[in-house]
């Protein structure tokens, strides 16, 4: 009786200290930037380069996959300041639509999360 | 002539070997620095076991000096060499058949020199989560210990434990003028039981251990950045450069399963798993905690040994698996000074594994053992991916001879080869976007990673009984010379004399 008390505290201290430890594997994510303008106006077409720069790392990413005003990048997982510049294509909702040259940025956005990392930016008009 | 004089040197010693064997009776001195002590390292570590592990008393008072250079640094984080002298007593008394105290102080003071990429002590223990910086230099410092220990025999059962401690600091008297002060606590406590032939011991240890490293300059035009490495070459940016205080927290625990003889033959075995974290936290941010690396490791060795008929003979093997994680903690938006953690991810990986097999033959005044080996090691950092991996094998002759046991002055001659050869080893590394220094750094580990090693060491003792007392003199010499494959060579040597009662 002894004996199996022994071995099974013997087992379960082990059995601790092997599985203390949870390692966080899943290092990176996809993160969904959306550009969102200062009035009503839609965004219907847009040329632009996002710099997306790891505050921790400083490891800068760019990327011009837009898809309507939303960026779609694969990322570390992070604290990120974010910075696009380009043109963009908007409509007034009346049919009237315009060119216009433009920059979004901000100095932290987290997308530190598994899945949903969603942020969005304003943009601001340059002319 | 010379066949003459070669004659003559192998009849002295054939007849000094002989003289030893015929007459030899264990002295205190040969029970506790033979050889075959090196299979019972586990066993020490199990205070139960270790109040059984000698018949006979001994204590000893040193005074003595190590020293160790190198051509090249090996390891540019532990420097060219250094040169350290010591002060200390050990001493292990059996109080009675069934009982045995143990202990150890020791003082030791020293210069590292030309070390490089390290502003953090305990670099062995701490790797690769250190402060860093690309200037360097020679490092002094001075380490206390402090051990105790207690065990005794109750029936059937065995009692003991014990503490160590550690308190050191080393530091740099000229830019970048780091400094690292680490106390270090282990209590170890363990039990053993008698089935037949063997005791069964179990052993538990708790660690406790803490630095507090900064780093300061005096010149303002000299000041450079202090990066916070985070293994292969990489760097937490965002807190490198100017947060140069830091505290690492850390300890652990182990536990230890211990199948040895009791009687004069038998198979021994022992298991040992341990888990320690070492978290790595920014003084000047609310101790925010930067990095966390976890150290798992288990050893299992299983071997045969007889020690009778004046003969000693023993087969072993024994294997090693380390596994070290490191989690990196993501720093969010400061505020009032401290940074929230908002992720951790882990990004740093170490593997070794260590397979080995040995055999021991010997009479009363002779050892002579050889070990043979295989070890592999891999370091990965997850992204940017940077991977080291090297696989080696090694093999070592170790000779131990007593001399002149019957005599006043009486002496032990030790000598040791091992040569390891490096069978393969891979580098991926992302040189093109890392820094000049990094890249210089990463390329000296390559190179010795990539290297063979051959060490040939020699260790003499002598010690004399003054007459009618029961206090005895030793000297202790020893010399060391390793040769790298890549060019630069090692020669150690250390000089110790002492009082032994």
């Amino acid at each position: 009786m002894n004996h199996k008390i022994l071995i099974t505290l013997i087992v379960a201290l082990a059995s601790l200290m092997v599985s203390c430890h949870k390692e966080e594997n899943d290092i990176f994510s996809t993160a969904y930037i959306t550009l969102r303008t200062p009035d009503s106006a839609s965004i219907t077409n847009i040329q632009a380069q996002a710099v997306v720069v790891n505050v921790n790392t400083r490891q800068a990413t760019t990327s011009s996959q837009f898809r309507d005003s939303r960026l779609e990048v694969e990322l570390l997982r992070g604290a990120y300041s974010v910075t696009i510049e380009g043109v963009v294509t908007v409509s007034d909702g009346m049919g009237n639509e315009r060119i216009r040259q433009f920059r979004a940025q901000s100095d932290y956005v987290d997308l530190s999360h598994k899945t949903a990392n969603h942020a969005e930016l304003n943009i601001l008009y340059l002319d | 002539m010379k066949k003459s004089y070669a004659f003559i040197t192998a009849f002295c010693l054939l007849s000094l070997t002989n003289e030893a064997e015929a007459s030899v009776t264990d002295t205190a001195q040969v029970e506790h620095l033979s050889l075959w002590n090196s299979l019972r390292v586990s066993e020490s570590l199990n205070p139960a076991l270790r109040s059984a592990m000698f018949v006979s008393s001994l204590s000893q008072l040193t005074l003595g000096m190590d020293g160790r250079k190198q051509s090249e640094a090996f390891v540019e984080e532990d420097g060219t060499g250094f040169l350290h002298a010591l002060v200390g007593v050990d001493t292990y008394l059996r109080l009675s058949d069934k009982t045995a105290v143990w202990g150890k102080a020791s003082y030791t003071a020293g210069t590292n020199h030309d070390v490089r990429w390290r502003s953090t002590a305990d670099y062995a223990l701490l790797r690769p989560y250190i402060l860093a910086d690309t200037l360097g230099g020679d490092t002094k410092g001075e380490c206390y210990r402090f051990a105790g220990g207690y065990g005794t025999r109750l029936g059937r059962f065995c009692l003991g434990g014990e503490m160590e401690f550690r308190a050191e600091q080393e530091y740099r008297e000229c830019d970048p003028r780091m400094r690292g002060i680490v106390t270090d606590l282990t209590l170890r406590t363990g039990c053993a039981y008698t089935i037949g032939i063997y005791d069964a011991g179990l052993a538990v240890e708790a660690n406790i251990y803490r630095q507090t490293n900064s780093v300061a300059f005096y010149n303002e035009d000299g000041v450079i950045p202090e990066y916070q490495l985070t293994g292969l070459g990489s760097d937490y940016t965002r807190f490198s450069g100017d947060k140069r205080s830091l505290y690492h927290d850390g300890g652990g625990t182990a536990i230890r399963l211990n199948l040895v003889p009791h009687s004069c033959r038998g198979i021994y075995a022992d298991l040992m798993l341990c888990e320690h974290h070492y978290e790595r936290k920014l003084a000047d941010f609310n101790a925010m905690p930067i990095t966390m690396l976890t150290k798992e490791r288990a050893e299992m060795s299983l071997g045969w040994r007889q020690k009778e008929g004046g003969a000693n003979s023993a087969v072993f093997s024994g294997v090693k698996s380390a596994r070290h994680v490191g989690d990196e903690n993501v720093g969010g938006e400061a505020y009032g000074g401290s940074y929230p953690t908002i992720a951790t991810l882990s990004m740093y990986h170490y593997r070794l594994t260590d397979a080995h097999l040995g055999a021991l033959y010997g009479r009363a005044s002779w050892n002579v053992m050889a070990v043979g080996g295989y070890r592999t090691e891999s370091e990965e950092y997850a992204y940017p991916l940077r991977r080291m991996e090297h696989t080696d094998a090694y093999a070592e002759v170790d000779a131990q001879c007593f001399l002149m046991q019957r005599r006043a002055v009486r002496l032990m001659l030790d000598a040791q080869a091992r040569h390891s050869t490096s069978l393969r080893s891979t580098v991926t590394m992302p040189y093109a976007n890392m820094k000049p220094s990094f890249t210089d750094m990463i390329r000296h580990k390559e190179r010795y990673l990539k290297a063979d090693f051959t060490t040939l060491a020699i260790h003499l003792r002598a010690d004399y009984d003054m007459p009618r007392t029961t206090y005895g003199l030793y000297a202790d010499a020893g010399m060391s010379y390793t040769a790298c494959s890549v060019g630069s060579h090692q020669t150690g040597a250390r000089l110790a004399i002492g009082l032994c009662f």
